[in-house]
């Protein structure tokens, strides 16, 4: 095991390596930007390395400042959590000229994964089934109409390079495909610097799965069952759960051995999430593949037992996985939301601002993984994720339950948070029955109507008033609250006295 | 008091008995008793129910926090700039509560006479009449809470002193 190890990240997943390596003996160090400096992650570790800039690019995504960390604190090793630098295959090739360990596959896989054109060649030719589509090297619009007719409508348009949402289109039909193939490659190029597309067949009533796979040095590769994360909004996942209601024993089977194939077939070493789309007929098509560790890994460790950071910590050094395939169980069921400050009313946009009362849900088999902090201050420097909270019971009716209650009790005050519109989805009908798609939140309207205003948070507001909690009125000039009236007996009744 | 939560706004009429309140929200009369638990956590208990709460206040807004759903209110003055301001009006010059009223709906009052007090910020400011006239309608009894800007008292004017040399 890595005697130090550096953590390349912030916020929650920063807090949750660091706990991991504590718990292993390990010694870590945060790095933080400048805005960072107070936060939990900086305080948890047993040193920590400023970056400076609150810029990603001046920071968290700097490969020269976060080599320069590591090799002056002298950590043998870097976790690089989710998003940043987790998927960049020039920051792995860095580490590994510099000797230090990469937790995490080899710059080669995740080079090969980020290309989705290639990651989707070498998937399809390890037998694992690929969506309908072109992903061709001649990208001719010429070529590319051709094939898009032959795939048939609806269809989608892909950036090779994108991500996030960005350079997609849907088409409908025939009349609008040449028009939107070339809309779609400038907006790549733009946003990309790549204008490859790819074009799909578009599924119908499509789900998003993921399998979690691990692979270790000595060439075993295991699965971690699935997690479904149909529940999106601008194409990001919001709630996410296993085991997922798609999957019957069989088919989930057939996945998991064609995740583990995937992974098999690219040598992927370490934590990785092969993505999957479902579509109403119980048929699966390989997505992409993640070679990172999951926002939403807590789902898996509940459902299975197993610290997957920790994992990821004893492969990178070298260790064989300590368990076989049929020696893991998927055991009740686990879902996590996350907490996004972020207004649901208004497109889903960040929002900013101080955190003022913060309390967390607690309670058996209640998780919640967290970089945030009372009083700390919501910047637009990152991404607006403040929290997980993952809970776990026996059936998936049991765990909705909880969740709606532990949302029932997760209060931040001063933000706005998506975790009304959470509770609102759970307790969703369409959402219990387990009837869900990606497009879920867009059908279901009803979601952001939200209730009149209780009479009892009416109550609470005057009561706050009588009993002082709020700030002592300022003592208004009269002319001030609008009497414009010059003949007003305000002008001249004198001062008040106290009597 | 008045709160404005997502354009609209809400009148709440708070009157405060020894440790409870009786508050007024539309056409239904809540009788409340609340425990501070500090921190902005509040133990509410109502005519029929109990309820926990969390409030924080910035300046003018209110975020109420119950049940999993955060309410952002803000305290909202009556008057708005733009408002007309009615002769013999008397607004209160500060927020608080009411508690001593020396006059009856129906008395004559001479100018500088006194209305009624009120509490604010542990001090008592006496609210005086500003001319001569009758009192025609008061809004609140003692045990009112009120926002500045709020009308107290109307009172009109008596003619007979004819006019501006009173004011």
């Amino acid at each position: 095991m890595f005697r130090k190890v550096l953590v390349a990240n912030r916020g929650e997943i920063a807090v949750r390596v660091i706990t991991a390596c504590e718990e292993l003996g390990v010694k870590t160090v945060a790095v933080y930007s400048d805005v960072d400096v107070t936060s939990p992650h900086v305080r948890i570790a047993d040193e920590a390395y400023p970056l400076g800039d609150p810029a990603p690019l001046e920071s968290y995504l700097n490969i020269d400042k976060i080599i320069t960390a590591a090799q002056k604190t002298g950590a043998e090793a870097i976790h690089p959590g989710y998003g940043f630098l987790a998927e960049n295959p020039v920051f792995a090739e860095r580490c590994e000229k510099e000797g230090i360990t990469f937790i995490g596959p080899t710059s080669k896989v995740i080079r090969l994964m980020g290309h989705k054109v290639e990651a989707k060649t070498s998937i399809k030719e390890a037998g694992v089934p690929v969506i309908p589509g072109y992903h061709g090297g001649d990208q001719s619009v010429d070529k590319l109409t051709e094939e898009g007719l032959k795939i048939g409508f609806p269809l989608l348009i892909k950036a090779a390079s994108g991500g996030g949402g960005k350079g997609m289109r849907i088409v409908k039909g025939e009349k609008e495909l040449e028009g939107l193939i070339e809309s779609c490659k400038r907006e790549s190029l733009k946003a990309f610097g790549d204008d490859s597309v790819f074009l799909e067949k578009y599924l119908d009533k499509p789900r998003h799965v993921e399998f979690q796979v691990l692979g270790d040095h000595h060439g075993n590769t295991i699965h971690l069952f699935e997690r479904e994360c149909s529940i999106q909004r601008r194409h990001q996942k919001i709630i996410e759960e296993t085991p997922s209601t798609a999957l019957h024993d069989e088919l989930r089977k057939k996945m998991g051995n064609a995740a583990v194939k995937a992974a098999k077939a690219v040598g992927y070493t370490n934590a990785g999430t092969v993505e999957f789309m479902v579509d109403g007929s119980g048929n699966f098509y390989f997505l992409e593949m993640n070679t990172r560790l999951q926002v939403e890994h807590p789902v898996t460790e509940f459902v299975t037992g197993v610290d997957l950071v920790k994992w990821q910590l004893r492969v990178a050094s070298g260790e064989v996985l300590p368990i076989a395939q049929d020696q893991l169980i998927q055991r009740g069921h686990a879902i996590e939301c996350r907490i996004y400050a972020e207004d649901p009313h208004n497109q889903f946009l960040p929002s900013t601002g101080v955190l003022h009362c913060v309390e967390f849900p607690k309670g058996i088999n209640v998780r919640h993984d967290s970089g945030i902090e009372q009083g700390m201050e919501v910047t637009s420097h990152y991404d607006p994720l403040l929290a997980k909270l993952t809970v776990y019971a026996e059936t998936r009716d049991e765990t909705i339950q909880k969740m709606i209650h532990a949302l029932s009790n997760y209060v931040i005050l001063g933000v706005t948070t998506n975790v009304s519109f959470l509770k609102r989805v759970l307790a969703h009908e369409s959402f219990k029955k387990g009837d869900i798609t990606t497009h879920f939140i867009d059908e279901h309207q009803e979601l952001f109507s939200e209730p009149e205003i209780p009479d009892e948070a009416l109550i609470a507001a005057a009561l706050a008033e009588t009993l002082r909690l709020a700030p002592e009125h300022e003592h208004v000039e009269v002319a001030s609250v609008g009497v414009s009236d010059p003949y007003s007996p305000w002008k001249n009744t004198g001062s008040w006295s106290n009597v | 008091m008045y709160y404005e939560h997502k354009n609209n706004m809400h009148k709440i009429q708070v009157e405060q008995k020894s440790d409870t309140w009786e508050i007024q929200i539309g056409d239904n009369l809540y009788k409340v008793s609340a425990s501070d638990l500090g921190n902005g956590k509040l133990h509410i208990k109502t005519n029929n129910l109990a309820f926990r709460t969390r409030i924080f206040c910035n300046g003018q807004k209110r975020f109420v926090f119950l049940d999993g759903n955060t309410y952002c209110l803000k305290r909202a003055i009556r008057f708005s700039t733009v408002h007309d301001h009615v002769e013999g009006e008397i607004l209160s010059p500060i927020g608080g509560k009411i508690i001593k009223v020396f006059v009856s709906e129906g008395d004559i009052v001479d100018k500088h006479e006194d209305l009624l007090i009120i509490e604010s910020m542990k001090m008592e400011h006496k609210v005086k009449a500003p001319m001569k006239g009758t009192v025609m309608r008061l809004q609140h009894g003692e045990g009112a809470i009120v926002d500045t800007g709020e009308v107290l008292v109307d009172i009109e004017r008596d003619k007979s002193t004819n006019g501006q040399a009173e004011w």
